[in-house]
């Protein structure tokens, strides 16, 4: 076939049409990218602290949650004002002990040690990045004699699992809590850790203080 | 009739012809490529960081994964707490800096705003750094479950001390692991460490562990309606 001007200008009128439609298929859709939904944790200007969640309205509890029980408070009968439970209410296994071994190396080494001796890297003096603060050794007996537990007429060895429950889930008791007046950020009941881990699976925590006593029974070699 | 076009225009056209469109063509393409395919305009690697709230001049208030991580060896899960039983990893709310920073450095300036969002009960608005299109749906903890580890999708985020992007995440990155993860599985216990390198027979090692993990086929993994819901 003869190139005559006629068909020339028609195939570069074509060419540019395929260019159009090329633009056509690209780009210029930036609006489903960010579509005005909230995922979890976007921020938001709606409300006041910037934040698209809203906090639990107090006393929530979450659907099928509604258990107040030894094993959701570390108190007999789940009531807060009775003793601590002494054993642990969840039944102990190899399977048990091994995730609470997990768990502790997760939230608790850093600062207790691996080795429950109160040497984890996060505990040292500040000179070496440590908190530069006196750890408590949990594990060993011996070195918990005499250590009476803040608030308390027991020693930490002797402490009840319900008592490291509560220290887990709350904090260490604040020695300088005044219980006449509101609790707040200045007379806090629980200090070191306020709220800090959140450990959200309870029977985690009951494993960990499995685990924890597991070590106090057979103390790990030392190097 | 008289001749529309001279002589001249043959080479105007050839040179349209042969060095135009071609020119135009390699300029689609490479824009084509820029916005789909290349990672500058992902913001990937350390260059283009985020800014986060303090600032991202480390030891200037920052938050630092080399110190937090690398330094005092706490584990991903301390902070994100949701990334193995949730499909958002979660950044850590104040308190958990506050549980430590209520007695580390209680009255560094440096951390003023951690100490202000705490009081205030105001969060902290990190910078998100990965940052999906809202059309897809991920979720980490199927990943960790089945042997994709953090540093695999995140980079060593151990080392560093700002958080930077290290996948452009085009849909093209998902299915290239979804059409063979075994180039990228490890066993579970290697999940959180930021330093894993693969080993040397890795596709036989993790052929063997997409058997055991029941990790379904190619065909299924990149079927649409997996990431676009
Ligand atoms: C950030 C560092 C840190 C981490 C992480 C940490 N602890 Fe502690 N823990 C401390 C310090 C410091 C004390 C001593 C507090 C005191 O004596 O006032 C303490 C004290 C305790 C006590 C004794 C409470 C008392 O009344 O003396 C228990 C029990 C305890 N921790 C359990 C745990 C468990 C279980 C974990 C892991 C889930 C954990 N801690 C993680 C720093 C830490
Ligand atoms: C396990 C305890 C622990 C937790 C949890 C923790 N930090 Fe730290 N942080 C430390 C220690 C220890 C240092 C080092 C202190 C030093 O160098 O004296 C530090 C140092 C810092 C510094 C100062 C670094 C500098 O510039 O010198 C900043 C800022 C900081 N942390 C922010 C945070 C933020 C934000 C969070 C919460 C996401 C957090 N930290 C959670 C223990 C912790
Ligand atoms: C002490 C708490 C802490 C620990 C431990 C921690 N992170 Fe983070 N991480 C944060 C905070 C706070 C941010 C948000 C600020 C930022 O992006 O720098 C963050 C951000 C990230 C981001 C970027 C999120 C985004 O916006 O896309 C990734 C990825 C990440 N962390 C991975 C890890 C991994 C992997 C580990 C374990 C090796 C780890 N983190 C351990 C606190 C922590
Ligand atoms: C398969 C790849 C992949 C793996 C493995 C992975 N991530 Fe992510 N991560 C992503 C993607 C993609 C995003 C962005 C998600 C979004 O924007 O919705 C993200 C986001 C995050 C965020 C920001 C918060 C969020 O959920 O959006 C954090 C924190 C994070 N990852 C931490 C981790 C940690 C810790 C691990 C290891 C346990 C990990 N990631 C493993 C791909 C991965
Ligand atoms: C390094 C490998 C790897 C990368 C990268 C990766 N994935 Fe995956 N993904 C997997 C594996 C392995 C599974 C588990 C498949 C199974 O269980 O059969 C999975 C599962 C999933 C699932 C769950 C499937 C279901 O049926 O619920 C989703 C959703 C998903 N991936 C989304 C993504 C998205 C989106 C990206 C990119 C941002 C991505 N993945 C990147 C390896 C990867
Ligand atoms: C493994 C997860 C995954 C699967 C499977 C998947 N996609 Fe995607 N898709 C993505 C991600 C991630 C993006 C966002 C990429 C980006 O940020 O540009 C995306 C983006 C897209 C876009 C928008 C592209 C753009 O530039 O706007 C389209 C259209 C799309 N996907 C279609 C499909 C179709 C059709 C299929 C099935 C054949 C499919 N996807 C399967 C993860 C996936």
């Amino acid at each position: 076939m003869q190139v005559t001007a006629t068909s020339l200008r028609r195939l570069v009128a074509r060419i540019m049409v395929l260019g159009l439609f090329a633009l056509f298929f690209s780009a210029c859709h930036l609006d489903m990218y960010d579509q005005p939904k909230n995922k979890a944790l976007t921020a938001s200007d709606f409300f006041a602290n910037g934040s698209s969640a809203r906090p639990l309205i107090d006393g929530t509890v979450s659907r099928g949650g509604l258990k107040i029980d030894a094993r959701t408070t570390g108190r007999e009968g789940g009531d807060p004002t009775a003793a601590y439970v002494t054993t642990n209410p969840i039944s102990i296994d190899a399977n048990v002990l091994a995730r609470g071994e997990a768990r502790y190396k997760i939230y608790c080494a850093s600062c207790h040690g691996e080795k429950g001796n109160g040497k984890g890297p996060a505990a040292g003096p500040i000179s070496k990045g440590g908190l530069g603060l006196k750890m408590p050794a949990l594990f060993y007996v011996d070195q918990l004699k005499g250590k009476v537990v803040a608030n308390e007429s027991f020693t930490l060895d002797q402490a009840p699992d319900g008592y490291y429950f509560n220290a887990i889930s709350h904090g260490v008791p604040n020695l300088k809590y005044d219980p006449t007046k509101p609790e707040t950020a200045d007379n806090p009941k629980y200090t070191m850790f306020p709220a800090g881990f959140r450990i959200q699976i309870v029977d985690d925590r009951w494993a960990i203080i499995a685990y924890i006593r597991e070590m106090q029974k057979n103390p790990p070699a030392q190097k | 009739m008289a001749q529309v076009f001279n002589r001249r225009t043959n080479t105007i056209v050839r040179l349209g012809i042969f060095v135009g469109i071609p020119v135009i063509l390699a300029l689609l393409t490479a824009t084509w490529w820029y916005y789909t395919r290349s990672d500058w305009v992902r913001d990937v690697g350390v260059a283009h960081a985020k800014v986060q709230p303090a600032g991202n001049i480390p030891g200037a208030g920052g938050y630092s994964h080399q110190l937090h991580v690398g330094g005092l060896k706490l584990d991903c899960r301390y902070c994100h707490t949701g990334v193995e039983i949730s499909s958002n990893a979660n950044i850590p709310p104040t308190e958990t800096c506050m549980g430590c920073h209520a007695q580390i450095l209680p009255k560094s300036p440096k951390l003023e705003y951690i100490r202000n969002s705490y009081e205030k009960d105001e969060p902290v608005q990190w910078n998100k750094v990965n940052d999906l299109p809202k059309f897809v749906y991920f979720n980490h903890s199927i990943h960790v479950a089945k042997g994709v580890g953090c540093s695999t999708c995140h980079g060593n985020i151990a080392s560093m001390a700002v958080v930077y992007k290290t996948e452009a995440l085009y849909m093209s990155w998902c299915l290239n692991c979804h059409r063979a993860p075994e180039k990228f599985l490890r066993p579970q216990s290697e999940i959180f460490n930021t330093a894993w390198t693969p080993p040397a027979d890795q596709i036989a090692q993790g052929l063997k562990l997409k058997k055991d993990l029941n990790i379904r086929t190619s065909s299924q993994l990149t079927n649409c309606s997996i990431c676009h819901r």
